[in-house]
């Protein structure tokens, strides 16, 4: 089934989010394919993911004390376990972090650069996507760096989600360094 | 037709060592090292990408860039190799030589923040001034700098300058218990960036033989730091060296001539050019030129009299840097013009504010400008030039809020 292969689950980041159930469970007993769920791709190396660490850091946390996972997925060959969640924890993200060197999660939801960030319900096989698109506009492009971000489309989508709203919306794309296929 | 071979990795190695591991390697400015052939082929779309766009190597100034033909074959390298080869180093240019003859330092205490905000100081953000220590034993006759610092990869660039300590004291008041303050970093008349702009491409700086900046004696050396947040917590130690010029040898100080516009405006939406000229009192020669313009310019040329000489077409503050420029000399009379590509609209990509919004800006030493490092050629004339920069400085405290002249909207019709 679809949700054994979903746990891809390495590394629960915060203290309050180990009391998270594993997502089979949750498949299993709380109807996981309608539950929302958050996704970012990053890569511990792009500049432009890395500056933007502070304000996922800030949605991770919302995200989950709505009760919504986020998935911290790292799409490049060859990196650790290790090396990811050092990178994770050292700019304070907050979420699941996913190791996903076979592209299965960018695959799934066509993800292309990284930072992309995600809103979707349902598992790898089948997500419903109801937000793709970038974090903010701290990037204008790459190399074009502004001192600050002042439209947030990715917690826009997260709070629309909270609101129960579930119309498909998909945001300014994502500026970022390309996930090499 | 039979296509030629594509390149090998000894057809690219040198291309890419020049052009990319000067900033791409440990210790570097850059965010990753590109020291091994795999660490490009695993970017390799990216990276052709930002080479195809002139992205990288970022340099401003066309001279500076590599040509055409070594840029295609890099493309048609990484096109062509695959991922499984056997991984090869690309080595580090050599680094330039350097006699650290003083060294001056910043205390410690001030942490780079991961990320940018709201600050006091409304206007430029995430800029600093920092106190260097000691102050000049004597006078310095500096010919080279190299800067260290803790920060590389968040450090965009500093601009130097010099002070008898009091402006910069002051400053540092306002923020008694943390290194700097928050502000930029002019010293009365004399601007940042007065003895050079060191940024990402050029933390180590070598002037022109037979030229030198001068840092009188007691004076402390100050600097304008602009940095990037990249998302993590960054403490900041930083070293300044010199090299002098030996007692012996003849060299001539550099002076500042400041082209600049002390005060503009613009409205929203609008573009145009502004302009600033000067006509050169006597014989000077101009080996270096530095550039203060924000994000709303987007490009600055200069020319003397018609004929072109610095010209950044598509400028980028986050690249500045002092540069060199071989071989200009004024004669008494000719005329120099700094033009700036003025850009308040969407269509400007760095705009910093969408929807663009009507600014204004003014600093006591000009809000932009080109600056000029220049020497006198007949010695006789050192003093008239260090008096140039003062009264250019003075007749521009008088000077009206400048609007760019229109290139994008048609002439009002005059009654
Ligand atoms: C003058 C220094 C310098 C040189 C030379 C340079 N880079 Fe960079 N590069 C940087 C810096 C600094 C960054 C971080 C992003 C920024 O500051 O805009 C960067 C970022 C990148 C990125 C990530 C994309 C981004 O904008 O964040 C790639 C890929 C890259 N460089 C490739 C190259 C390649 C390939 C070369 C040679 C062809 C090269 N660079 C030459 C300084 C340099």
């Amino acid at each position: 089934m679809a949700s054994k292969r979903l746990v891809l689950v390495w590394l629960c980041l915060t203290a309050s989010c180990q009391s998270l159930k594993p997502a089979h469970q949750m498949q299993a007993r709380d109807g996981f394919d309608s539950k929302i769920r958050c996704a970012v791709f990053l890569s511990p190396d792009c500049p432009i993911a890395n500056a933007m660490a502070p304000s996922l850091g800030r949605l991770g946390q919302y995200a989950q004390q709505h009760d919504i996972e986020t998935l911290l997925i790292y799409p490049r060959k060859g990196l650790t376990t290790r090396q990811v969640s050092n990178h994770a924890q050292s700019y304070g993200l907050v979420g699941h972090v996913v190791l996903d060197p076979d592209h299965r999660w960018v695959n799934s939801l066509d993800a292309t650069v990284t930072p992309e960030a995600f809103v979707f319900s349902g598992g790898i096989e089948n997500p419903n996507v109801l937000y793709q698109g970038r974090i903010n506009d701290l990037y204008r492009g790459v190399g074009n760096r502004q001192e600050q971000a002042r439209n947030h489309d990715f917690r826009n989508a997260i709070e629309r989600s909270i609101a129960g709203n579930r119309e498909s919306v998909s945001g300014p794309p994502a500026v970022g360094c390309t996930i090499e296929r | 037709m039979i296509d030629p071979p594509p390149p090998t990795f000894e057809d690219v190695r040198d291309l890419l060592s020049q052009n990319c591991v000067a900033c791409h390697q440990q210790e570097g400015p850059a965010p990753f090292s590109l020291t091994k052939s795999t660490d490009y082929q695993r970017r390799s779309a990216f990276i052709q990408a930002l080479i195809q766009e002139d992205r990288m190597p970022p340099h401003l100034v066309a001279s500076e860039r590599w040509s055409d033909q070594e840029k295609d074959v890099v493309l048609r390298w990484l096109a062509a190799a695959s991922r499984d080869e056997d991984s090869q180093t690309v080595p580090a240019p050599k680094v330039p030589s350097f006699r650290k003859d003083r060294s001056f330092r910043i205390p410690e205490g001030f942490v780079i923040p991961k990320e940018g905000g709201e600050r006091w100081h409304r206007g430029d953000r995430d800029v600093r001034t920092f106190r260097l220590a000691p102050r000049a034993d004597q006078l310095l006759r500096v010919q080279a700098w190299r800067f260290h610092s803790s920060a590389p990869r968040e450090v965009e660039s500093i601009g130097l300058v010099h002070d008898d300590g009091t402006i910069a004291r002051y400053g540092d008041l306002q923020e008694p218990n943390t290194p700097g303050y928050e502000m930029t970093g002019d010293m009365g008349w004399r601007p940042a960036g007065m003895l050079g702009v060191l940024g990402v491409a050029n933390s180590t700086f070598r002037i022109p033989d037979g030229f030198h900046f001068e840092v009188p004696q007691d004076h402390e050396i100050d600097f304008e730091l602009r940095f990037r947040p990249s998302g993590i917590d960054k403490p900041l130690a930083a070293t300044l060296e010199a090299e002098l010029v030996p007692d012996q040898q003849k060299s001539r100080a550099l002076h500042l001539i400041p082209l600049s516009i002390r005060s503009w405006r613009v409205k929203a939406g609008e573009s145009g050019t502004l302009e600033q000229r000067w006509v050169s009192p006597i014989d000077i020669d101009v080996p270096l030129v530095s550039v203060r313009a924000g994000r709303r310019i987007r490009g600055v040329s200069l020319s003397v009299d018609g004929k072109r000489v610095f010209d950044i077409p598509d400028w980028d503050p986050h690249w500045q840097q002092t540069w060199e420029i071989p071989d200009l000399r004024m004669t008494k009379g000719m005329q120099v013009v700094a033009t700036f590509n003025v850009d308040n609209s969407e269509e400007n990509p760095r705009n910093p504010e969408t929807p663009p919004r009507d600014i204004q800006f003014g600093r006591r030493t000009g809000a932009l400008g080109i600056w000029l490092h220049a020497a006198a050629i007949d010695p006789v004339d050192q003093g008239t030039l260090q008096q140039i920069h003062r009264s250019i400085f003075e007749a521009q405290q008088s000077e009206p809020v400048e609007t760019p002249r229109q290139i994008e909207q048609s002439p009002k019709a005059s009654p």
